[in-house]
């Protein structure tokens, strides 16, 4: 016995090691790709290169015989110059629109060299430079040679809270000449002057919202001593990392902080309100949706952005500085693609601390090379750009063209796919505009195509459908008048075992009443009901129309639905009776088994009805939809209660406290499962280790 | 009533607490035990050695033939190459390192005829030697001429070992060989891992002209020039068997197992003749400390792998893991060729005869044709009548597929080369090929054989894909946790997939086991029998010619005898069938009637100056090639200038069904083979280029002209040629202006 145990142990630690496994590097495909996207559930996946390496400048000769040394800024102006902030060279490098060095300029004040070493933003226009040093406390605005014009200091201390440290780190100058720095540590947002350095105030500071929570930890604080306090979230305004401008003087902002939450970048108008939303004028996540816990460091691995730019199209790239990683965003906020990597070879950054854009391009400085990783957009980059651009002018057609050859290199990009099915939905071909709303995973333009296919399709039968209908009244008047005719004697009637269930259903306080009388409840039934109920749940996930169904695009697991049907009927049986046993309750568990049981018709009903209605229904009428499902399931409990109370002979008030019973029962059952499935699996983590251990030592 | 305590409960009650007892009992004395390496205590075998003395300081001819004279001088060990027909010479030293003021390690590294690298059991640390500071300088080692050349065994008493090194003349130049059975080690707690042979032969400084040619991908040229950057490849990529903890990003693989260097007028291309499945090259650009460009292979002696394991702490920690036993060949060997022209298409001239000498074949005719990919099924939940089922889902049915062929007919294309992937039983999650059976889903045996009598009407060859290492499901004879390859913790080996934006794997779905390199042999012996079920052209042999791995559980394959073992597979199917091979590794050359998806780009390593078609060049004549899949790259206009550069075959891969309903399967992909958005543009431009293109396609290219870094000129030995210009400018060459990002032909006839 203890041998054969032994062995399955044995067994088990094989299977389990293989679990752990070995990870193998992916080898590479022909010119394979870093870049991907997320699909509506959220899972990152594969989409072409949208940009690729245009050329890498760096070395010394690329900037004047002088290497960078560890550059934190730079500067592409309207003419596509580029101006590097080499700090710790003490000198700003301007190269051309083809990378040609021009100039080093160094800046200088009443003929004395100023010192920039640890200065960290810049900012050109046709007038000045900009400088934003954080040690200097200072902004050196100066003209194109050097020469420093202008130096904003700390705003006046009456302008400010009691403690505020002038720190400036970014600079950015709207076309007005106002100027907009970054202190760093400062959670009012960005400091306004004008173009004489005078004071305006602060601007776009990000508002601390009142939520549930914010109300919450207030409570809390009151109550809890300051240390435990202390571990509370601050609910102060989250200061800002970056930011950039755009022509329109909005401000696009990043809150510093690796946290990955809504919002995190924001478009400031004048009146410091974040224009920044989706479709549906929601405030989007960005960033990587995927995340990685590492065990180690025991935090989670997620985005930090470090910097942003807008292009003349209304595209905007963050650089992510976790990953050395680029995400492009389009005006609705929708993530086009994410793309680079780090490391040593051609097209990877080392380390880079800033983005720019220059005409299609994307200008990447990295510090860790020495240089500028000049991107340029893809066939498919410019095609997802130049579709999106023609879709957003209501150029639908227009843009099909690009769409198609976007899904002919991927034909799982879904703004393509959505695009598409636009495209088809206007030209009648709703099928057609069906199938790429699905591939899109666009549940509301599946259901605006489904109505325009429903529309058409009623339309082109009517006659039938009429027919049909009359048809279907006709039938019901006559079963009216047939019933009128023949009155039953429902006293007299003599439910059958076999009956039971549908006169439960029909009459349930009747029905669970004689059956309790008659002890006509039926084992086999219940197993046909249970069976039932799992066949329409499956059925359900497959059967129910797309724009319904949030999970049809999932691959089903057939023990979930097992555990999520019968599982929960099985525990709740035995809760009951656990809890009725206390209780006084008369129930048998095979009772209380096939009463329950019994209760669940409505409830199959109604997921029948739904499958049935959800191809029929579009999102606009949802409200229907929605409200079958709530009387299905408010018919459920009552039945549920009717069948109990029944079952145990307890009054209303007792059957609703044993229910209570019963679920609180439910959720420690659960609870103990899952502590014990997770020590579990401790355990065998650590068999495993003990093993691999064993075997190489 | 008194209730009775059935003993089946005390059982299930017992036993669990027993094992809980026992495991607790265990882990206490391991821990209690002091550190279980003590356990293993060092063992030493005294190596015996006479060093050789009275050694005379002077260059002395050890060999010599019609072509070359090799000379070494025993005293400093430094060995001299003299070609005679261009009057240049190579030496294993560089010739003006006695005049750069460099610090003596540098010098003593520089002056070596080896190097290695070993690694201490308890630590993580590797460490480098040079056989000129362990070794020479010390009067610890032994010179002695040998037939054709000399020997030298350098002791190394510090570390503790004896490495031997042959260096012969041969017709073609030298090589250099270290017997493996002769090197021996001292301790079993300090271990050899690698050797390095001749690290600075051919060695240049920045200022010399020309470059190395290292093997990434296409091939790419470095010149001595380079910026400060090193490089280190695989030869033919990363082991699966051996442990990583991340995706790597993507890049290319080394194919080829060889390297170049042109130093003025003279070039050598080294193979690596033996070992090349264990070997590095490694190149390094000239430093201020160690002035000279250099390339060299290291061979693994020892595969070292660093494996995380728990600590008496509970705290986890990495530990050096060394392969069991060291490498199972006889020798390492590099062949240095010479060339006859200094330049990377003479290199290519090189190691064409070199395979030519070991069995590959001339083409005698040209080929015209189109190649096409079909993408049969793929496994995938579906839902049948509201029941969710697992079946293939098919992408191109045997119907369909006869459907993309006659349409691309219609189209005008009267050549095709037609290769069918997933088209098996279970589809691409599908299992080994040993039977060949066909997938109902798609067809059935009935419907395949109507494709095949089609594909035979019309004259199409079609190549079937075999697939014989990677395993989804088991079969029988073929278990999938016991048939597939081992990692060092004797765990089978799964081959994850990553995902994009964590690179941590991937689990879920069916993971992709890979069968072991000492099982290959049985899945070959299942399946030759039934290659002739099928009346096709021939077979793709997939995988099998471009994946190599070890085996390190108990079967103990290592990948120098992973690569024997599978050249006799390749060998014994090539006996029976035509081959195709995509992107193939050196090794399955010589068994290859045509290579698919031939390696156009390089990994865009920062050493790399230019990148040139060198796989290509060295193939042209001997094995007919193509592209990866036009539509799949990410430019495929920046591709078909790469294509006509190589001068290989146009390929497409078509799917015939809905491509958006790929995107969950284990073939996603395939995102971009959708036939009716393609047919017609690969129809298009078959027909503009196949006049070029077929000429090219038996011949060797002759010229390889780099007008700039992106304009580009390849001339082939019936006088065709193409210019390519990458550039975004039009650019006049001569009185031919190439336009920006295209092409121009030059379609002289034979004689011209």
């Amino acid at each position: 016995m203890r041998k054969r145990l032994w062995c399955g142990m044995l067994a088990a630690l094989l299977c389990i090691g293989m679990l752990w496994g070995v990870i193998t590097p992916a080898t590479a495909a022909e010119n394979s790709s870093d870049s991907y996207t997320y699909d509506a559930e959220g899972n990152s996946q594969a989409t072409p290169a949208p940009y690729q390496l245009k050329t890498v400048v760096w070395g010394a000769e690329a900037f004047g015989g002088v290497a960078l040394k560890n550059p934190q800024d730079f500067f592409v102006d309207d003419d596509h110059n580029i101006y590097i902030l080499d700090g710790e060279n003490n000198r700003i490098v301007m190269l051309d629109r083809d990378y040609r060095f021009v100039k080093a300029i160094t800046l200088s004040y009443n003929g004395e060299m100023v010192d920039i070493s640890e200065a960290s933003g810049i900012f050109v226009n046709r007038k000045h430079l900009y400088v934003a040093d954080k040690k200097q406390a200072a902004v050196f605005v100066t003209d194109h040679q050097g020469n420093v014009e202008l130096t904003i200091d700390a705003p006046p201390a009456d302008k400010v809270e009691q403690g505020f440290v002038y720190a400036p780190s970014r600079v950015v100058v709207g076309t007005d000449d106002v100027i907009y720095i970054i202190s760093a540590n400062t959670y009012n947002g960005a400091l306004q002057y004008d173009a004489s350095g005078t004071f305006l105030g602060f601007f776009g500071s990000d508002s601390v919202l009142p939520t549930l929570t914010v109300r919450l930890n207030q409570i809390w604080r009151k109550i809890l001593s300051d240390e435990a306090a202390a571990g509370l979230q601050r609910s102060v305004p989250i200061s800002f990392a970056q930011f950039d401008i755009d022509s329109k003087n909005f401000l696009y902002t990043i809150s510093s902080g690796t946290k990955t939450e809504s919002g995190q970048v924001r478009r400031v108008n004048p009146s410091s309100v974040n224009v920044l939303l989706n479709e549906n004028g929601e405030v989007a996540t960005y960033g990587d949706l995927e995340t990685w816990f590492n065990s180690q460091t025991n935090l989670d691995v997620v985005t930090n952005f470090i910097d942003v730019t807008i292009d003349d199209l209304g595209f905007f790239t963050l650089l992510d500085a976790t990953r050395s990683r680029l995400f492009q965003y389009d005006s609705s906020t929708n993530l086009l693609y994410a793309f680079g990597v780090k490391g040593t070879q051609q097209g990877t950054f080392d380390k880079p601390v800033a983005v720019e854009n220059q005409g299609d391009c994307i200008l990447v400085l990295d510090a860790g090379l020495g240089g500028i990783h000049v991107l340029q957009p893809t066939v498919f980059g410019q095609g997802v750009r130049t579709a999106i651009t023609l879709y957003n002018d209501g150029r639908y057609e227009d843009a099909a063209e690009y769409w198609e050859r976007i899904l002919s290199q991927d034909a799982y990009y879904a703004l393509a796919n959505i695009g598409m099915g636009k495209v088809h939905e206007r030209t009648g071909n709703y099928a057609l505009a069906m199938q790429y709303y699905r591939a899109g995973s666009d549940r509301d333009g599946y259901s605006s195509a489904f109505l325009a296919q429903r529309e058409a399709f009623t339309r082109d039968n009517f006659l039938l459908i009429l027919i049909g209908v009359i048809i279907m009244l006709s039938l019901v008047v006559v079963y009216t008048l047939y019933c009128d005719r023949h009155p039953i004697n429902h006293y007299e009637i003599r439910i059958s075992r076999k009956q039971m269930p549908l006169w439960c259903l029909r009459h349930p306080f009747r029905g669970f009443q004689e059956m309790r009388q008659e002890n006509l409840h039926s084992l086999g039934a219940t197993g046909i009901i249970l069976a039932v109920w799992f066949l329409v749940s499956v059925l359900s996930t497959q059967l129910t129309a797309f724009h319904f169904n949030p999970t049809a695009d999932e691959d089903l697991n057939i023990f979930v639905i097992l555990a999520k049907t019968v599982g929960i009927y099985a525990l709740f049986v035995l809760c009951n009776w656990a809890v009725a046993t206390l209780a006084d309750g008369r129930g048998k568990l095979s009772e209380i088994a096939a009463y329950a049981a019994y209760a669940l018709l409505p409830y199959i009903v109604t997921q029948v009805a739904l499958m049935v209605l959800s191809n029929i229904f579009s999102l606009e009428e949802a409200a229907f939809y929605n409200v079958i499902q709530t009387v299905g399931f408010m018919c459920t409990a009552a039945y549920l209660l009717i069948a109990l109370r029944e079952v145990h002979d307890y009054s209303l008030k007792t059957t609703l406290l044993t229910l209570v019973g019963t679920f609180l029962g439910m959720y420690f059952v659960l609870l103990i499962i899952t502590i014990v499935y997770s020590m579990f699996a401790q355990l065998i983590g650590f068999l495993v280790m003990l093993y691999s251990e064993l075997r190489l030592r | 009533m008194k209730k009775q305590i059935p003993w089946s409960t005390i059982l299930t009650t017992a036993i669990p607490l027993l094992i809980v007892s026992a495991l607790i009992a265990l882990l206490i004395v391991i821990s209690s035990g002091s550190d279980i390496t003590d356990t293993d205590p060092q063992v030493i075998t005294p190596i015996e050695f006479t060093p050789s003395t009275n050694l005379a300081d002077e260059d002395v001819l050890v060999a010599e033939n019609d072509k070359f004279a090799l000379w070494a001088n025993l005293a400093t060990t430094k060995i001299t190459l003299y070609q005679k027909d261009n009057d240049t010479y190579f030496t294993s030293v560089p010739e003006t390192l006695e005049e750069e003021d460099i610090k003596n390690s540098a010098k003593f590294q520089l002056s070596s005829l080896l190097t290695f690298r070993y690694s201490d059991r308890d630590s993580n640390a590797y460490n480098n030697q040079n056989c000129f500071a362990g070794s020479v300088r010390k009067g610890d080692y032994r010179a002695q001429q040998i037939e054709n050349g000399v020997r030298f065994d350098f002791y190394f008493d510090n570390e503790g070992f004896l490495i031997p090194l042959e260096i012969t003349l041969t017709q073609t130049g030298i090589k250099a060989t270290v017997p493996l059975k002769d090197i021996r080690e001292r301790s079993n707690r300090i271990l050899l891992t690698g050797v390095t042979v001749l690290p600075n032969f051919g060695a240049a400084r920045a200022d010399t002209e020309g470059y190395m040619l290292l093997p990434d991908g296409s091939g790419m040229l470095a010149d001595f020039s380079t910026r400060n950057f090193s490089y280190s490849q695989r030869i033919y990529g990363k082991d699966y068997a051996v442990i990583s903890s991340t995706s790597s990003g993507s890049s290319q693989i080394a194919r080829m197992p060889i390297y170049g260097i042109k130093r003025g007028n003279g070039a050598f291309l080294s193979v690596i003749s033996s070992g090349a499945a264990r070997a590095y090259v490694e190149a390094n650009a000239p430093t201020t400390k160690s002035p000279y460009a250099t390339v060299a292979a290291r061979f693994v002696y020892r595969e070292v792998m660093t494996v995380e394991v728990s600590q008496k702490t509970f705290e986890s920690t990495q530990v050096n893991v060394f392969e069991s036993s060291p490498c199972s060949l006889d020798a390492f060997t590099v062949e240095y060729l010479l060339c006859e022209e200094a330049s990377y298409i003479s290199m290519a001239d090189s190691y064409r005869q070199y395979l030519q000498e070991y069995g590959m074949e001339s083409l005698t005719e040209p080929r015209d044709a189109l190649y096409v990919d079909l993408i049969g099924g793929v496994e995938c939940q579906q839902s049948v009548l509201g029941i969710p089922v697992n079946r293939v889902l098919p992408v191109t049915d045997y119907a369909a597929a006869t459907q993309i062929l006659r349409q691309l007919r219609q189209a005008g294309v009267d050549n095709l080369q037609v290769s069918y992937q997933y088209w098996q039983q279970g589809g691409a999650e599908g299992k080994l090929t040993t039977t060949l059976d066909a997938e109902a889903a798609l067809g059935g045996k009935r419907g395949l054989n109507q494709f095949l009598q089609y594909c035979q009407q019309e004259g199409i060859p079609l190549y079937l894909a075999l697939n014989l290492t990677d395993m989804r499901r088991s079969q029988p004879g073929f278990l999938k946790t016991y048939a597939a390859a081992q990692s060092v913790r004797s765990e089978p080996v799964i081959a994850y997939d990553y995902y994009l934006s964590t690179f941590q794997q991937k689990t879920g779905g069916l993971p992709l086991y890979l069968l072991s390199p000492a099982i290959i042999p049985d899945a070959v012996e299942k399946v030759l029998p039934n290659l002739d079920n099928w009346s096709v052209a021939g077979y793709n042999v997939g995988t099998l010619g471009n994946k190599i791995y070890s085996d390190m559980g108990s079967r103990s394959i290592d990948r120098g005898a992973a690569e024997a073992i599978i050249t006799t597979a390749l060998s014994k199917l090539a006996g029976q069938s035509k081959l195709q091979l995509s992107a193939a590794n050196a090794y399955a050359f010589p068994y290859a009637d045509t290579i698919t998806d031939v390696p156009l780009y390089t990994s865009g390593y920062l050493i790399e100056t230019c990148q040139v078609p060198f796989y290509s060049m060295v193939m042209h004549g001997m094995a007919y090639m193509s592209s990866g899949d036009i539509n799949g790259y990410l430019d495929s206009e920046h591709a078909l200038l790469r294509i006509l550069e190589a001068g290989v075959g146009l390929k497409y891969a078509f799917g015939w069904g809905n491509v958006a309903e790929l995107s969950d399967t284990a073939i996603s992909e395939y995102g971009y083979i959708q036939a009716d958005r393609w047919l017609d543009h690969a129809a298009q431009q078959h027909q503009a280029l196949r006049e070029f293109l077929s000429a090219v396609s038996d011949r060797t290219m002759t010229a390889h002209i780099l007008i700039s870094k992106d304009v580009r000129y390849s001339e082939f030995d019936n006088g065709m040629g193409v210019y390519v210009n990458y550039s975004g400018q039009d650019v006049s060459y001569g009185d031919i202006v190439i336009p920006a990002g295209g092409y121009v032909l030059q379609l002289s006839k034979e004689g011209v």
